[in-house]
């Protein structure tokens, strides 16, 4: 037999000439070109003697009727395999954990992505610094105030989170509104938040605010002495080079195992589902 | 007859509507079965089968072509026969007698032709389609005979297929060459009439 140049795209389009199934532009096209290229015309006479064999058989009988009775419904019902019952189930729950890795997936990405998006340490320790002086005037806090007097000072702090510099630890006044009758004028900064800052990055308002408080109460009661404040702000100094140190190893490692894990997850979770559509069908 | 009203109460349930439509497609869905597994007794269960799958799924038909959906459920039946047959590979195509020996003209792919010779051509015919069609992996296999023999246009092979129509044109034209190749070996058995013009160049 003549070996053939013609491409499986040139067979593809006189296939499906053959049955009518090319537009006006593909049809001019393959007209022409049976006028001038004899190999091409070859193969579509030979195409075409193909199909007319196959489509010149002619319909078998059937050996019986298939009639269905109410007797063998209930039989093929009965006799179905409990695995398709299972699968029938096991089908919707895959695709809905499948679903819930993508959306872990993405929260991940996108938590880590505004981890990434907090401003260095060197800017955190500067705001630091400042934000006793920022914040001084809304320090004076009668001693006495109630929980709902603080809320709007929480909720301040849980508005700004996006901001970084709201990351920075807060001025906290002595009495902090918590500690009733210990207001005074040494306003103490609260040094373990900054540790903190990538949590509370994620954190909702009310998760901040029902973590701040308690610990800033706690630290306002530990560390109203200016000297022990010092001391405090050089353990943080020391506290960022650990932080640092963490992100960039660490932090990073679990981070990009995690997104693995749960890519993994999904697209297991995805195939199973498909795979079990299939053979439901 | 009017298939949209038989299959709506078939739909509710009205079996002796749905064995109207049993009627009026048993043989065509038997001769894809026949023809996709090359055994008599195989595409007897399979369209059965496939009878029994479609009553009980027939609410799931959403219009379009009724023909189609049900070439679908024949087709997915004779896949799950040929997997079976790759996990426990037994039965060979041609009957065989009691001595062990092929049967030349089985009665199995006899029809209703008038004249001795018009029989032994068709036979020749037959028998040398159903082993190019048997050499053809499934995929192809299924496209060529839904549209070949069944006479489906691409639109509806797509739906019985579940694949674009791209796929099904693709796949028809390298099934066809495929067909083509292969009936060149079985020139011997083919009738003056069908032999290709350039075999043997």
């Amino acid at each position: 037999m003549m070996k053939s140049s013609l491409s499986n795209r040139d067979y593809e389009l006189i296939s499906a000439y053959l049955d009518g199934e090319v537009d006006a532009r593909q049809k001019k096209a393959i007209e022409m070109r049976l006028g001038h290229d004899p190999q091409f015309k070859s193969a579509y006479e030979q195409l075409w003697q193909t199909r007319w064999l196959l489509r010149s058989q002619a319909a078998l009988r059937a050996p019986r009727n298939y009639l269905l009775s109410p007797k063998m419904i209930a039989a093929s019902q009965t006799s179905a395999s409990p695995f398709f019952s299972f699968a029938a189930l096991l089908r919707p729950v895959s695709a809905l954990v499948s679903i819930l890795f993508l959306i872990l997936f993405g929260l991940n990405w996108f938590s880590a992505g505004r981890m990434m998006s907090a401003p260095p340490m060197e800017n955190s320790k500067m705001l630091y610094q400042q934000a006793p002086v920022e914040m001084a005037p809304a320090q004076p806090t009668p001693s006495g105030t109630t929980a709902e007097d603080e809320q709007p000072m929480a909720k301040s702090m849980a508005t700004t989170v996006p901001n970084p510099q709201a990351i920075a630890p807060p001025m906290i006044e002595g009495g902090g509104g918590m500690g009733a009758g210990e207001g005074g004028e040494g306003a103490v900064e609260a040094p373990l938040l900054e540790p903190y800052s990538a949590t509370l990055l994620m954190a909702p308002t009310e998760t901040i605010t029902a973590t701040l408080l308690p610990e800033t109460t706690e630290e306002i009661v530990a560390s109203q002495d200016q000297t022990e404040a010092e001391t405090l702000q050089s353990s943080l100094a020391e506290s960022e080079e650990t932080e640092t140190g963490f992100s960039s190893g660490q932090a990073q490692t679990g981070w990009l195992i995690k997104q693995v894990l749960f890519g993994f997850l999904a697209i297991f979770f995805a195939f199973l589902a498909i795979r079990l559509r299939k053979v439901g069908s | 007859m009017d298939e949209q009203r038989l299959i709506y109460d078939a739909q509710k349930g009205d079996l002796e509507a749905f064995n109207r439509l049993v009627l009026a497609y048993q043989d065509v869905i038997y001769t894809h079965a026949f023809r996709m597994l090359g055994d008599e007794s195989a595409a007897d269960d399979a369209a059965q089968e496939t009878f029994i799958a479609a009553y009980k799924a027939i609410c799931t038909f959403r219009g379009g072509s009724f023909r189609a959906w049900l070439f679908r459920i024949a087709t997915n039946q004779c896949y799950d026969e040929l997997r079976r047959r790759q996990r426990r590979p037994t039965t060979p195509l041609e009957p065989f007698t009691a001595d062990d020996e092929g049967v030349e003209s089985p009665k199995w792919m006899g029809d209703d032709s008038n004249s001795p010779e018009d029989a032994l051509e068709q036979e020749a015919l037959k028998e040398a389609l159903q082993k190019c069609l048997n050499g053809l992996p499934r995929e192809f296999r299924s496209v060529v005979l839904l549209i070949d023999v069944q006479g489906l246009d691409y639109a509806e092979a797509s739906q019985a297929l579940g694949v674009p129509i791209g796929t099904i044109k693709s796949r028809l034209a390298r099934a066809r060459l495929r067909m083509q190749h292969c009936l060149q070996a079985y020139w011997e058995l083919l009738p003056e009439k069908f032999r290709l013009k350039d075999e043997g160049s």
